[in-house]
């Protein structure tokens, strides 16, 4: 229970704390612009009232979004904190340093946007750190693997790793590539006014394709997950947490209602495509769901190693 | 892909990489443009030493099947697909020739008399 409290405190009470603190500053003077903002923010006749406005806007916004990321979904699903924790910092810090970098700096739009923007990366990164881990023992699997999971035929002696990706069909990232290319270039060239937001639009539309586009491999580590391109975050379920490994077909809207990333009650899924995934569950009943191809070579040898560890636990212990 | 490595094997681990690989890619289910898992994931991940696997994918890179590149790892070749499938027969050759104990110049014989026909 105290690292459940300190995931509140870090995910939605520190932020508050934050935007509070810049809120009251206004309120008292203490930050007080020394010339009309009318011509520093986007639009005109802007006053400190403004500002006040846009910081409890973020404040509702960005804990709501932190709220339901931390208190919904699977009690243990992995990087559910560390991610509620980068989305709220994010928020309270971009908004935090562009409305501070608005009154102190007096000048154009752009530079308390970039300052804004610096600092949601810095303090998503930071919340996410400072969040601090789960705990993991619910999570270990005990007794051996089920008999009717599928198993592989390893031998004595024998080592083995599987490695495979979650991609979606060739036409997804070349829709984004159509979208994303004469998009982008028309509102520019047409309507640049609007130009934040499309581009916007179409960064994080293809930020998510890339963050969903992952790479899962099975061996002695027992399921690693690695996100491009930097291999971070990254999911790893290992050998003791695996109670059985499956194959199950899996429709992204038909079952999950979305594509992608969904983070399920029973568990996080990863969902690019329609057809066989690969479904590990875990020692506590919670499931981490992947639509990798040939899962079934995956699933079985992930069974068959989590057997292995555990028999030559038996055998030590 | 799956890569399998046998310790009791008198076949060197990273010669057994190479190997895996190379079936892998003759059987197409690597294909040209793709990655091999990183070499810390796959060391990992069989449970031995990472500079063993670099050694099997630098004699990869040697054949010209895979790309070594700074950042993105092991790539595979356009190449690949048409040579692996040979040089892994090669190294099949190879073995069965030393353990009959049969010269280089006698191989060499064979290969020469096959491609004739």
């Amino acid at each position: 229970m105290r690292s459940r409290a300190r995931a509140v405190l870090v995910v939605l009470v520190a932020p508050a704390l934050l935007l509070l603190t810049v809120w009251a500053a206004l309120e008292a003077g203490a930050l007080a612009p020394d010339r009309p903002l009318g011509d520093v923010m986007w639009w005109q006749a802007a006053a400190v009232d403004d500002l006040q406005v846009l910081l409890v806007g973020t404040a509702v916004v960005g804990l709501a979004v932190g709220a339901v990321r931390l208190l919904t979904g699977h009690r243990s699903a992995p990087g559910k904190r560390e991610l509620a924790g980068a989305l709220t910092w994010t928020w309270a810090a971009g908004c935090a340093a562009y409305v501070v970098a608005v009154v102190v700096s007096g000048s154009g739009p752009w530079g308390p946007v970039v300052a804004g923007a610096l600092a949601g990366v810095v303090g998503g990164l930071v919340g996410a750190v400072v969040v601090g881990r789960a705990p993991t023992s619910s999570l270990v699997a005990h007794g051996a693997v089920p008999s009717d999971a599928p198993r592989a035929s390893l031998r004595v002696g024998e080592s083995a790793m599987w490695s495979g990706w979650t991609r979606a069909r060739w036409w997804v990232y070349a829709a984004e590539l159509l979208v994303a290319g004469p998009g982008v270039a028309n509102t520019v060239l047409l309507a640049p006014e609007y130009g934040l937001l499309v581009v916007l639009l179409v960064t994080s539309i293809g930020l998510y394709l890339v963050a969903t586009t992952v790479r899962v491999s099975v061996g002695e580590a027992g399921l690693v997950v690695r996100s491009l391109p930097l291999g971070v975050p990254r999911v790893v379920v290992p050998l003791e947490h695996v109670a059985r490994a499956d194959v199950v077909h899996v429709s992204p809207i038909a079952d999950f209602g979305s594509w992608g990333y969904v983070p399920t009650r029973l568990g996080a899924v990863v969902v690019t495509r329609e057809g066989p995934a690969l479904q590990v569950r875990r020692g506590d009943g919670s499931l981490l769901t992947l639509t990798v191809d040939d899962a079934h070579e995956a699933a079985a040898l992930l069974n068959t190693l989590a057997d292995r560890r555990r028999s030559r636990e038996r055998v030590a212990a | 892909m799956q890569i399998r490595v046998d310790h009791a094997s008198p076949v060197a681990i990273y010669a057994q990489v190479a190997a895996a690989v190379r079936r892998e890619v003759a059987a197409g289910r690597v294909r040209h443009g793709e990655r091999l898992p990183a070499a810390r994931d796959l060391a990992d991940g069989l449970g031995v030493n990472i500079h063993t696997v670099l050694k099997g994918y630098q004699e990869l890179r040697d054949e010209g099947l895979v790309e070594l590149r700074r950042g993105r790892g092991a790539v595979v070749t356009a190449r690949a697909a048409d040579v692996a499938g040979p040089r892994q027969a090669v190294v099949e050759l190879v073995e069965q020739a030393r353990r009959a104990g049969l010269g280089v110049d006698e191989v060499v014989r064979m290969v020469r008399e096959g491609m004739a026909t």
